[in-house]
């Protein structure tokens, strides 16, 4: 069973040049994987692709079996749900509290507070925000934030998790942190694809590799032989 | 870890308040309530005050008789009002003295002195206390039987031309009061699409997290209300102090302006006002919500 395979996708801007081209890719269920590549390779697009920020110019992606360019609205909303992300940019909502923020993806489904509380504040604890849960995210470290954007892909424990760079501003001791989180949700069950230039991070794992040059994506031994 | 859990107790509104002209927003909202109020409540007293002056005129009627011959005439006033008064139980039936007769000439004849001899038709009025409408054609038949050739006014021309003008005056205010709606309409879609475009960053990690579009909607369906609700409560609260300020003047003071009687019935309308206030609000911005989403979907 796959969470994610491409066939042969291709995406373009309007008519400007293919900045992915012919990417096969699978990733099994429970697997954990590195997405690696220089800056501007397609890293941060392929992931958009993954996560349906957007859609392919060509091929078939399917998520967890279902063929997304025939998704409905619904249907799409219901497989995000299934999908945490971490971004780059981190994405907080600047009006609402780190509790408020982490708890997002369980609130949009109408879960009920008091069922969640609970997850969110150990989850806090967890990521080492325990004492920052009632901040609001403009008074946090770039750290703290990274650590509040990863919570939030992991609260509704997702079957698939998403993240690009996501030990990129913490120090290594967090990152470490970090990492035995994901390697524990994988564990239980999570795919999880993470997108990152940190080679350390990579070795410490023991992860399949996927590396991704001028929008072709090369995988297994070759991509392992780069790194 | 209680203390963090009871901090944590009260969810925060997703979206920002500060984000969009919220103030400004429910100032306008205020004024068109102020206006709606005003509108309404002009509107149910001017049906109320055409009811009473319609009711009035009903249950009042002159009977004028004709008098041949001054002879005649007091077996003539003796007859007719031996006819009325068991045909009216209960009203007031009474002769108008000559004094009273020759006043009533006054507006046409201006302050000329009239000879005595001036053969007068004798006036009868009559005023119902309450109950039915007098009906002319009745007491003519009446009078008939008995060979007094009278003429019953029951001033249905001038209690059809008040109706006429009561009615306009309510169909001028209720439409006054369809335009502020119309205008409510569309100042809270606007003001939605405003607030979807302030509020785009939310909006797309909303998404993100695998909102659905009713999700978000309501959002703004109940951001509306509530401003909505504000604006309706403040404007029908000042609408009414100006009304009833303006119904202890009376007309006879402010001349153009007829005489503004507030009923606690009003209140019932007011409150439908606020209620109706608030789901059009509701309404234009789940809308204007659904709308924009689908439109973003489809550009996406």
């Amino acid at each position: 069973m796959d969470a994610v395979r491409f066939e042969r996708v291709g995406l373009r801007y309007g008519r400007g040049p293919e900045i992915l081209s012919d990417v096969n890719m699978r990733l099994r269920r429970g697997s954990f994987t590195f997405l690696t590549g220089p800056s501007g390779a397609g890293k941060s697009t392929l992931l958009k692709l993954c996560y349906l920020t957007l859609k392919q110019s060509r091929g078939l992606i399917n998520l967890f079996e279902s063929d997304i360019s025939v998704m409905s609205r619904a249907e799409e909303q219901a497989t995000k749900r299934k999908i945490g992300v971490v971004l780059q940019d981190f994405r907080l909502i600047d009006h609402l509290s780190v509790f408020e923020n982490v708890a997002l993806p369980l609130r949009v489904t109408g879960e009920n507070r008091a069922n969640y509380t609970q997850d969110v504040v150990e989850l806090l604890q967890w990521v080492g925000l325990g004492h920052r849960m009632d901040a609001m995210p403009q008074t946090l470290s770039g750290g703290e934030q990274q650590r509040a954007a990863i919570a939030r892909a992991v609260i509704a424990k997702p079957d698939l998790l998403i993240a690009d760079e996501p030990t990129g501003n913490v120090d290594p001791a967090i990152g470490r942190r970090l990492l035995r989180l994901f390697s524990e949700m994988n564990r239980m069950g999570t795919t999880v694809l993470i997108a990152t230039h940190d080679v350390v991070l990579i070795r410490e794992m023991q992860a399949d590799i996927l590396r991704i040059e001028n929008g072709q994506l090369l995988s297994g031994l070759d991509a392992g032989a780069a790194i | 870890m209680t203390d963090m859990l009871q901090q944590s107790s009260q969810p925060q509104p997703l979206l920002s308040a500060q984000s969009d002209n919220a103030r400004s927003l429910v100032i306008v909202l205020t004024i068109m309530a102020f206006l709606a109020a005003l509108a309404l409540l002009f509107s149910l007293s001017a049906d109320r005050l055409r009811k009473d002056w319609q009711g009035e005129l009903g249950r009042s009627a002159t009977v004028q008789i004709m008098v041949d011959s001054v002879e005649t005439r007091e077996a003539n006033i003796q007859t007719a009002l031996k006819v009325l008064r068991p045909a009216l139980p209960g009203a007031e039936v009474k002769l108008l003295s000559e004094t009273q007769s020759k006043s009533l000439l006054k507006p046409w004849l201006g302050n000329l002195e009239l000879p005595d001899d001036l053969p007068l038709p004798a006036l009868i009025s009559i005023s119902q206390n309450g109950g039915a409408v007098i009906s002319p054609d009745r007491l003519t038949a009446l009078l008939g039987e008995d060979g007094i050739i009278a003429e019953v006014d029951d001033h249905s021309r001038w209690s059809d031309q008040i109706g006429r003008s009561g009615r306009g005056l309510q169909a001028a205010a209720l439409a006054l009061l369809a335009l502020i709606f119309g205008a409510g309409i569309a100042v809270s879609g606007f003001a939605t699409q405003a607030a979807l475009s302030a509020q785009r960053d939310v909006i797309r990690v909303l998404v993100q997290v695998g909102a659905e579009d009713g999700f978000i909607a309501r959002l703004f369906i109940k951001q509306a209300g509530i401003r909505g609700l504000k604006g309706a409560i403040i404007g029908v609260v000042l609408g009414t102090i100006t009304a009833l300020f303006l119904s202890l003047r009376r007309a006879e003071e402010t001349a153009l302006l007829p005489d503004l009687g507030l009923h606690w019935t009003d209140s019932i309308f007011l409150v439908f006002l606020i209620l109706g206030f608030t789901f059009i609000c509701s309404c234009a911005a789940g809308v204007t919500a659904y709308r924009l989403l689908r439109r973003e979907r489809r550009r996406a």
